[in-house]
C-alpha cells in the first residue's frame, strides 16, 4: 500500500512537471508553470526517495524506526534540552535585535525599515507577557 | 542529585538499552541520570521506582545543599 502511494505521487510530480513544460507554455502562465515545475519536482524526490525506502527497509524494521523516532522526540531531557536551546537563542536574538536597531540608527536607515526592527521589539516584549499570563496560569 | 541507578540496574542485569526501552526514555537519557548529569522530572522518577519495585527516596538521595 504504501509503495503504492509513492509510486503514485512520484507519478503526479512528473506529469506536473512535464505539464509546467510542454503545456502551460504561455508567456501569461509563466507562473504557474514555474509552479508546477516546482511542486512537481518536489514530489518526484518525495515519491522515489519514498519508494526507494520502502524496498530498503522492511515493514517491521521501518515500525521500529518509527517507535525510536517517536520515543527520541518524546523524551524529557530531549525536551527540556530544546526548551533551553530556544530560550538561549531567543535571549541572543534578542540582544542581536536590539544592536541591529542600533546600528539601522547609525548608518541613517530608512525610518520604515527602522521602525519594522523596533516593532518586532515590541512585538517579542508583548510575547514574553502574553505566554508569561497563559503559563503562569497554566502552570 | 545523586543516585543509585547504575548499581541497581546493574544488579538487575539490565542493559541502559533495556532500560531505556522499558521507561520509553532514550539510552542517553539513562546515562545521564546514571552519571549525575540530568536530574529526571517526578514523573520519570516514580516510574523508574515503581519499575525496579523500590521508592524514590531509595533510588535518588536529595542533598539540601545542592539548592
Amino acid at each position: 500500500m504504501k509503495r503504492f502511494l509513492w509510486a503514485i505521487t512520484a507519478l503526479a510530480g512528473v506529469i506536473a512537471v512535464l505539464t509546467g513544460f510542454y503545456v502551460l507554455t504561455g508567456e501569461s502562465l509563466k507562473m504557474l508553470s514555474g509552479l508546477c515545475i516546482g511542486a512537481g519536482s518536489a514530489a518526484v524526490g518525495l515519491g522515489l526517495g519514498g519508494l526507494i525506502r520502502t524496498f530498503l527497509i522492511s515493514a517491521s524494521e521501518d515500525e521500529e524506526i518509527l517507535r525510536a523516532k517517536e520515543i527520541e522526540m518524546k523524551d524529557e531531557r530531549n525536551t527540556r534540552i530544546r526548551e533551553k536551546a530556544g530560550y538561549m537563542t531567543a535571549r541572543i536574538m534578542n540582544y542581536a535585535l536590539l544592536a541591529f536597531v542600533l546600528i539601522l540608527g547609525f548608518i541613517g536607515a530608512d525610518k520604515v525599515i527602522l521602525l519594522s526592527a523596533c516593532a518586532l521589539i515590541v512585538l517579542e516584549a508583548v510575547l514574553v507577557i502574553v505566554f508569561s499570563n497563559y503559563y503562569a496560569k497554566k502552570m | 542529585m545523586k543516585n543509585k541507578l547504575e548499581a541497581i540496574r546493574k544488579q538487575q542485569g539490565l542493559r541502559q538499552e533495556e532500560l531505556a526501552a522499558a521507561l520509553a526514555v532514550s539510552r542517553q537519557t539513562i546515562s545521564s541520570l546514571e552519571n549525575g548529569r540530568y536530574n529526571p522530572s517526578l514523573i520519570l522518577a516514580m516510574k523508574i521506582a515503581r519499575f525496579f519495585g523500590l521508592t524514590v527516596e531509595e533510588i535518588f538521595i536529595y542533598e539540601e545543599e545542592e539548592e
